[in-house]
């Protein structure tokens, strides 16, 4: 913030800092132990009791036998085009979407709405949607993961809220020279909006990157299987083996450590890159144009 | 004037007509004007309400455009889909398909319904479902939105940039996983009850006691989520003119004035929306994390209506009485969000519609 | 001015292209064929004609195909076991020596591992249906209104006019009535093939288990009674066993409706049991175990376990995982545990104490001596939950009967139990044994693993054989199984797997859910102390009254009768 500090707004200063890191290591708490567990002796683990621990041994083994499955390469490539191509087709119809629905002068522009909120509350079921998708040709291949999910209604009202905090003038100005709407969306209003766009993307990539249900319902060749579909595999077969006397049900356990850190590490990669749009003022001198 | 209709196709902003509404007489002046007065004769009103209709698909032709593949979206994948709501008044039955059910089945009227508020324990799992989302809305709600304005007055980049990155991670670890820390932090030998031993307190066996479900539930919730809730604050946030608050240091307004009169407003439109659709989410607390941590010890607040119809289901598999519980409590939803939406526009004027 | 109606063309035009490319990018291509695909079948002269028309199939005689009529059928089964390995059930051993000596192709769909109900009733739901489907037919549990709703529904079809195809399979039912009343609904019908496990050793998996290691230090004998083991539990906890100077050596068992090791098992000494299951029988009567006098004293018991510390007090938190690991730590002394468990428990328990030893506790009874055994899964000698139906959609039922007929024949019961002579097993001194192959996988694949590829007759509705099970087990594992099941108490108590019809299943639906919550939750408040014992006569058995219990037990009893009758 800008301007003089004070004594109590040093000392409010401090708190903060002091609070946050407190915060921080309440949050990173379960993800060090998630790590550590995936990498320790399950007896360790077991030991443990829910508690931070330095591990004795290290081991891989969680790992390798997550590995030792074959499907999960596939599971990766399947899961990186999906969510390649479906974040893409998202912020495509939600820029349309949103930005569309952002317009004040915009005749039905609450019917549309309204329209869009009730189709968050109501759901025929999962049975009804199945029959409709596969009716469609929404099976077994690789749109099924991606068009029926073009669109979260949710993440649309969003955007739809920062399209609206753009000042009219902009568009007006733009209208008076001559540009048509999809221009304007394009080249003017996008570039503003890039914080809302980065936060709206982070939200469908992380649900792409996380679809189980779409990949269990509407794929039937385990070619195209997702990776989350793959790993909740692995860890039933190694549920089943322990109960087989295979393995132990604490190896199981730890397995199920190696499939979180397996399944989420990627999209942790990701937000660093989108971080940095949400910076301030990004919105400066646009207004003067 | 003329030049920029002829080159654009439209009216300068400040000759551009608002529709009001049906009942409102629409005056303009102008070329492209049409005038309909509720005088008119039915006939010529439609006729007129044709042509305005004309006139704005014209006028904002790309606008509509752009809203035709989404609104298409809708209608395929979600109002085509939706013909299975009829399911919840009929008795479902194997020997038809899914159409045959809806056109065939025996139609049973609100029997489902009737089953599931006679249930014994209807009031009860209402009731919690209820409170649960209340202490949500009070606590876990502004939860996010604090923290994103306490990384805000942080100064020092590289440590704001680190406390966001880390704190929206356990986001992303399963429910199995951080309901088996809960468990583990809270039980008898546990971290917690270890630090109120120290403390000279008496141990809690927490998760057995009704009284201590709720505070568990919310708290966890927050330490789960409040990192990644902050996301769209931040965005917000960055995109608040640094002007204004140039402008308010020059008035000599403290740290406390620049967050209530530019930082607070400039995120209300954000605020009120997300806690318009929290409200819309009401009945809807996930059956995941309740069972995970519930025992029948603690059903007397840990039981919500989503569980409640799990343990149901166990011995039902009823596609119809599921459907209709479901429809309840989309209904109960849906008339929260209008409610709330309606209040908000009123109050605030940020409103969905 | 612009021309209206061009403009509407254009938007319209635009529309149709926008749904009409849509439509077209996912159905181009679409994959999942829906028509099961059969072609005629083999009959005696050698007619090749649409089986509509064909004179009556042949009885008996493999094969069934061949090349000149080919058949080939499209078969729903979950398998689990093998997806991590094989693409489907086609590349496992058995089934290929079933193809070379029926002659039949099958089409093999497997939903994802760990999914079973909502791909089972998404299919149903849009009438998506293979020839065979496998699935839990005879658990009630799964499918309330037992497989008789989808034989009226139209989705399967019963089995028993086709019975003669499958002269094999008859044999079996012929040779253990109690099987055969098992897969028979109460209009006589059949409609499905379970799981058979017909000698009792083979189906005791469930039992007590103790850490045999600390018994051996205090020169302890094993518990036979429930006195006896209080002695025990206590005898651990006053010599601090796990030498952390705390009395927490317990007795432990996980929540009720958290793990299948539940805290009810520990009143079966006493005659009595809980949870969702609670119903007994006696003399064809049917009897609600909570409340009888012997469950009182069984809660009491575990009650006096509670209040001296001897009963982990936050059991109801415990899952599976939890359970072993309090094991591992040494806070758990004695448990309801599983065969596999025991096996599977044993590696990790020894890496934190190598001389820690699990045991199966051949049996508990109650104070007096007697005792029952109200386990239900000892009782059933098929297995519900892995059955064999034939679907409306198949048109070639009998041959379908004849088919999976083999797999009770001599050559098809060796091919599913140990495989392939020469191959997965040899002949030593007159008895099968595993070869290299399966003992010892140059992959590293364990030997219950190498059997799913190889040999599953576990996992499918087949004939399991008592050598192969007591070969495929592990040794402590198989010694659990003996000595559970030779030490069997009196197991007649156990309520057989009725079926209910639909007003039956109103009275349960409406009526049993709100039971067992009020039941579950009164046994622990009752075990913990926090309700005293005496509200049981005051208040708990009136409230079950009230809450319609004797009308759920009415239809119990109808539906045992039933049963009976069969």
């Amino acid at each position: 913030m800008l301007g003089k500090r004070s004594f109590g707004e040093k000392i409010f200063d401090g708190a903060n800092i002091v609070f946050l890191i407190l915060l921080v290591v309440a949050t990173l708490y379960p993800c060090l132990y998630v790590l550590l567990a995936s990498i320790s002796d399950p007896a360790e683990v077991a030991a443990a009791q829910g508690l931070l621990f330095i591990p004795d041994k290290l081991q891989l083994g969680s790992y390798a036998l997550a590995f030792s499955n074959p499907n999960i390469i596939t599971g990766y490539v399947n899961t990186i085009i999906y969510v390649g191509l479906g974040t893409a087709l998202n912020i495509l119809m939600t820029l349309l979407g949103a930005y569309g629905l952002s317009r004040k002068y915009l005749y039905g522009r609450n019917l549309f709405m309204f329209i869009i909120v009730f189709t968050m509350f109501f759901s025929g079921g999962l049975i009804p949607m199945y029959l409709t998708f596969k009716a469609l040709g929404f099976y077994n291949n690789l749109w099924a993961m991606i068009v029926p999910y073009a669109i979260n209604a949710f993440y649309l009202i969003i955007l739809r809220t920062f399209f609206q905090s753009i000042p009219d003038s902009l568009e007006e100005s733009a209208k008076i020279d001559g540009a048509n709407d999809f221009v304007i969306l394009f080249r003017i209003m996008v570039p503003l909006a890039l914080p809302a766009m980065a936060v709206v993307t982070l939200y469908y990539a992380v649900d792409n990157w996380n679809s189980y249900l779409r990949g269990v319902m509407f794929l039937q060749d385990r070619s195209l299987y997702p990776i989350q579909v793959i790993l909740r595999e692995i860890l039933i077969q190694n549920v089943v083996s322990a109960q087989n006397g295979d393995i132990t049900s604490e190896v199981a356990e730890n397995v199920k450590y190696a499939t979180i850190v397996i399944a989420t590490l990627p999209i942790l990669c990701v937000y660093p890159f989108l971080q940095r749009y949400f910076v301030k003022g990004a919105m400066i001198g646009a207004v003067k144009g | 004037m003329l030049r920029e209709v002829r080159l654009t196709g439209r009216l300068p902003v400040t000759a551009r007509p608002e529709w009001k509404g049906d009942a409102a007489v629409r005056t303009m002046t102008g070329k492209a004007a049409n005038v309909a007065t509720a005088s008119k004769a039915k006939e010529s009103t439609l006729r007129s309400y044709a042509g305005f209709l004309r006139k704005e698909l014209r006028k904002n032709k790309y606008i509509y455009l752009m809203l035709l593949p989404v609104m298409l979206y809708f209608v395929v994948f979600s109002y085509f889909p939706m013909v299975g709501l009829a399911l919840a008044f009929k008795d479902y039955s194997l020997k038809y398909g899914l159409i045959g059910n809806i056109l065939e089945a025996p139609y049973v009227g609100l029997k489902h319904f009737e089953a599931f508020f006679a249930g014994v324990a209807f009031k009860q799992v209402v009731v919690n479902t209820i409170l649960l989302s209340v202490y949500g809305i009070i606590f876990a709600f502004p939860a996010p939105i604090v923290l994103a304005l306490l990384l805000n007055e942080l100064r020092v980049k590289w440590f704001k940039s680190m406390v966001q990155s880390i704190t929206y991670m356990p986001h992303f670890i399963s429910l199995v996983v951080i309901s088996g820390m809960i468990i583990d932090l809270t039980s008898i030998n546990g971290l917690i009850n270890t630090i109120i031993d120290a403390l000279g307190g008496s141990k809690i066996m927490f998760l057995l006691e009704p009284a201590w479900f709720r505070t568990i539930f919310i708290t966890s919730d927050i330490w789960q989520h409040i990192g990644w809730g902050s996301i769209i604050y931040l965005a917000a946030l960055s995109g608040i003119d640094a002007e204004m608050y140039e402008a308010a240091v020059m008035d000599g307004a403290g740290r406390w004035r620049q967050l209530l009169n530019i930082t607070l407003p400039s995120l209300l439109p954000t605020i009120m929306i997300l806690l318009i659709l929290r409200i819309g989410q009401m009945l809807n607390i996930g059956v995941e994390k309740i069972i995970l941590l519930y025992q029948p010890m603690t059903y007397e607040t840990a039981d919500v209506i989503s569980s409640y119809v799990f343990r149901q289901g166990i011995l039902n598999l009823q596609i119809s009485y599921t459907t209709a519980v479901g429809l309840f409590n989309a209904v109960i939803n849906f008339a929260l969000l209008v409610l709330a939406n309606w209040l908000s526009k009123k109050t605030t004027q940020s409103s969905l519609w | 001015m612009l021309n209206i109606s061009t403009e509407k063309k254009k938007w319209s035009t635009l529309g149709i292209v926008l749904l009409a490319s849509t439509v077209a990018l996912g159905g181009c291509s679409t994959g999942g064929e829906t028509k099961p695909e059969t072609e005629p079948a083999a009959t005696g002269n050698g007619q090749a004609e649409a089986a509509v028309d064909a004179p009556e199939p042949v009885k008996e005689g493999y094969p069934i195909a061949t090349a000149d009529q080919p058949l080939t059928l499209k078969v729903w089964a979950p398998a689990d076991n093998i997806l991590k390995y094989y693409k489907d059930y086609g590349e496992v051993l058995a089934f290929q020596e079933m193809e070379k000596a029926t002659g039949v192709k099958i089409e093999w769909i497997h939903p994802s591992a760990g999914q079973l109900q909502e791909p089972f009733n998404l299919m149903v739901a849009s009438r998506d249906l293979p020839d065979v489907i496998i699935y839990p037919w005879g658990n009630t549990s799964f499918l309330p209104g037992g497989a008789q709703k989808y034989v009226q529904d139209g989705v399967i079809i019963p089995l028993s006019e086709y019975i003669d195809y499958a002269p094999d399979y008859a044999k079996v039912l012929e040779d253990y009535p109690e099987i055969k009343k098992r897969v028979t609904d109460d209009d006589g019908e059949m409609n499905y093939i379970s799981l058979m496990t017909p000698e009792l050793t083979m189906r005791t998996y469930n039992g007590f288990m103790i850490r045999q290691d600390w018994l051996d230090k205090l020169s302890l004998p094993m518990p036979r009674s429930t006195d006896d083991l209080y002695n025990v539990l206590k005898a651990f906890q006053d010599n601090d066993m796990n030498g952390n100077g705390k009395k927490d050596e317990y007795f432990s068992s996980t929540g009720m409706d958290k793990g299948i090791l539940g805290i009810e098992k520990l009143l079966y000494p006493f005659g009595a049991t809980a949870g969702n299951d609670a119903f007994i029988q006696s003399g064809g009567k049917v009897i609600y175990s909570p409340m009888q006098p012997e469950f009182k004293e069984g809660v009491a018991y575990l009650n006096k376990l509670y209040q001296e510390g001897l009963l982990d007090p936050e059991y109801m938190l415990n899952d599976n995982t939890k359970l072993q690991q309090k094991y591992t730590n040494g806070t758990v002394s004695v448990s309801y545990s599983s065969a596999g468990r025991i096996a599977s428990w044993q590696p990790g328990l020894k890496e934190v104490d190598a001389d820690a030893t699990l045991s199966p506790i051949p049996s508990l009874t109650g104070p007096d001596g007697s005792g029952y055994w109200l386990e239900a899964n000892t009782a059933n000698i098929t297995n519900p939950g892995v059955s064999l139906a034939i679907t409306t959609a198949n048109k070639f039922p009998a041959e379908t009967m004849r088919w999976w007929n083999w797999v009770f024949t001599e050559a098809g019961k060796t091919a599913f139990n140990y495989g392939k002579e020469g191959v997965t097993f040899e002949i030593v001194d007159g008895k099968p044994q595993f070869t290299e192959m399966i003992t010892n996988d140059s992959q590293g694949r364990t030997q219950n693993e190498m059997l799913s590829l190889t040999a599953p007759a576990v996992g499918l509705p087949t004939l399991n054989e008592l050598e192969a099970t007591r070969l495929q087990k592990s040794e402590a594992e198989w010694n659990a199984f003996e000595t559970w099941g030779n030490n069997m108490l009196d197991n007649s108590r156990i309520m057989p797997p009725v079926m209910f019809n639909d007003s039956e299943l109103d009275v349960m639906t409406s009526k049993k859910p709100a039971i067992d919550d009020y039941q579950k939750q009164m046994l622990d408040k009752f075990i913990t102390g926090r309700t005293s014992l005496d509200a049981w006569e005051t208040e708990f058995v009136p409230q079950l009254k009230k809450l319609g219990i004797d009308e759920v037990t009415a239809a119990y009893q109808t539906a045992l009768d039933r049963y009976n009758q069969r």
